[in-house]
């Protein structure tokens, strides 16, 4: 794996990503999902990573799997990288995800900022100066508003700017921000969680924001399947040169 | 030893109807080889005939691949199996298919031990790098435009048309350029007779990299307007469309595609239907 820097104001964010050399095929999806594991997190923390893991296999079956490079961070007031962008073949179901132990607190501007630094960045080594084909799909999964994070939001606004004026470096990026509710919070603190990652999105050009709703069973089951069709869509537009299906929650 | 074995198609924008008249088979078993049809864009189903004469040249490498290395099968008589086979299935096949359908080019590639050889019946290109950097671009024409197919040995009707309108000369243009700047080195002109054999063998110690592609290669336009519409040469399209980086896995689809891309975007379309496929080989590491 060749590791990269992900420069910042505040400091230097890093990722790791698969060599090219590794890469036969021509076009690839740059996918990361980011994972909150913030101490609201502990009811559902499990269920959480078992529905990520489930979504991920359910990719692997996809014929175009081989065709997605996957990153998985965790976050609380640190970024953890579970792993760098690697082909779904390549990753260990059982050994690459350990539990998400959630404590801390919730630096989500942070990990998104990485989370699009690090597709930029590998968008950049892979289009512009290995001449793959590639789009990219992230995704954020939180229950809470930003409460730790050094990045600022001009900040995030600027990395896009800077680097969508690169001509032939990425075909599409599409950032999802799902919020997941602790099934424990009371109402008017979920609601002014949903108002601050509303304007959050806003605020850093995220371009869909979803409300999963109660971190139950049968939300996760759909966010599970959500995350898998979303990123078969993703790659099924770079392979086919097609605008990826929109994929409903 | 062999690193990659990959190919590109797409449809020409004169084949306003979408259907692409080019094939090419592209398999690394039971010896890796490229088998590249161009179907004559006159002749109806020709991209059925295209595909016939296509895999039939499959089943005759495979099932004949020992006669073709040591030459008992040689260009000729190669090429008369496949089309004589051909046409007598299209017979067989008994919907219609008028027999001109089998008016196709045919160019293959096989890995024979440590060698590429290549076999071209009609027009096409052969384009190799050798290990010196240099770009070797073969390019097979006939006066007229009008390619010699292989069907017009076989059936006397097309043969008699041919002989009737064309000369039949084929017209070979070699070049060689430095790829780093694409500097003209040297450039040969020569004319055969259309039954001349076009047969080259290129070792893949000095060969690295051996492309063979239709003629669409050479079918690049830039359009202005709708009637300004200037030819581009065939060496500025290979800047762009062979400018490899990384050879790994997809190497030629990735470069291709590319170009196109970045060709659409400056109004610069492939007219002719193009197919492309290569091999590359890496020299083994000593333990």
């Amino acid at each position: 794996m060749n590791v990269h820097n992900i420069p910042s104001s505040t400091g230097t964010f890093q990722f790791s990503a698969v060599r090219p050399e590794k890469l036969g095929a021509s076009c690839y999806t740059l996918a990361t999902i980011a994972v909150d594991r913030s101490r609201s997190t502990l009811d559902f923390a499990q269920a959480l990573l078992a529905t990520l893991k489930i979504a991920i296999e359910a990719c692997m079956k996809n014929p175009m799997s081989k065709n997605i490079l996957l990153r998985v961070i965790s976050f609380n007031e640190e970024l953890v990288e579970i792993h760098g962008y690697k082909l779904l073949k390549d990753i260990d179901l059982d050994n690459d995800y350990k539990d998400f132990d959630p404590q801390g607190m919730t630096s989500l501007r942070d990990a998104y900022y990485s989370s699009i630094g690090a597709t930029l960045i590998l968008a950049e080594d892979l289009s512009i100066k290995q001449h793959y084909d590639v789009n990219g799909i992230v995704f954020i999964i939180t229950d809470g508003m930003d409460n730790r994070s050094k990045t600022s939001n001009a900040e995030i606004r600027r990395l896009i700017e800077t680097s969508l004026k690169k001509e032939d470096l990425i075909e599409s990026m599409e950032t999802v921000l799902i919020e997941l509710k602790d099934p424990k919070a009371i109402d008017s603190y979920a609601q002014e969680v949903t108002r601050a990652l509303e304007k959050f999105k806003k605020e850093v050009g995220i371009s869909n924001f979803i409300n999963a709703g109660d971190a139950t069973p049968k939300n996760l089951a759909k966010l599970g399947q959500f995350i898998s069709e979303s990123l078969s869509s993703t790659s099924s537009s770079i392979v086919t040169g097609q605008p990826s299906q929109p994929v409903t929650f | 030893m062999l690193h990659s074995l990959d190919y590109f198609i797409k449809t020409g924008k004169r084949h306003t109807n979408n259907i692409c008249e080019d094939y090419i088979i592209c398999e690394e078993k039971p010896t890796p080889h490229i088998i590249l049809s161009d179907g004559c864009s006159t002749a109806k189903n020709t991209d059925t005939g295209a595909r016939l004469i296509a895999h039939i040249a499959k089943k005759y490498i495979n099932e004949f691949q020992k006669y073709i290395e040591s030459g008992e099968i040689g260009y000729e008589l190669l090429g008369k199996m496949i089309i004589t086979k051909a046409k007598k299935i299209a017979q067989e096949l008994g919907c219609g298919l008028d027999p001109s359908c089998l008016n196709a080019t045919l160019s293959i590639a096989i890995l024979l031990n440590n060698e590429v050889r290549v076999y071209v019946y009609g027009d096409g290109l052969i384009i190799t790098i050798n290990d010196d950097n240099e770009l070797e671009v073969t390019q097979i024409e006939y006066s007229g435009n009008a390619p010699y197919y292989l069907n017009y040995l076989v059936d006397p009707v097309e043969n008699y048309k041919y002989s009737k309108k064309f000369k039949g000369e084929k017209i070979i243009t070699y070049s060689k350029f430095n790829i780093k700047n694409f500097e003209l080195i040297r450039k040969k002109i020569f004319t055969k007779s259309k039954f001349a054999p076009i047969c080259c063998t290129f070792s893949t110690e000095i060969f690295p990299t051996v492309i063979i592609a239709s003629d669409g290669l050479d079918s690049f336009v830039k359009k202005a307007s709708t009637i300004e519409v200037s030819k581009i040469e065939l060496v500025d399209e290979l800047k762009s469309l062979i400018s490899f980086v990384n050879y790994t896995g997809e190497f030629i689809n990735r470069e291709v595609k590319r170009a196109i891309r970045i060709f659409e975007r400056k109004s610069i379309f492939h007219l002719d239907d193009l197919a492309i496929g290569g091999f590359h080989f890496e020299k083994e590491e000593a333990n």
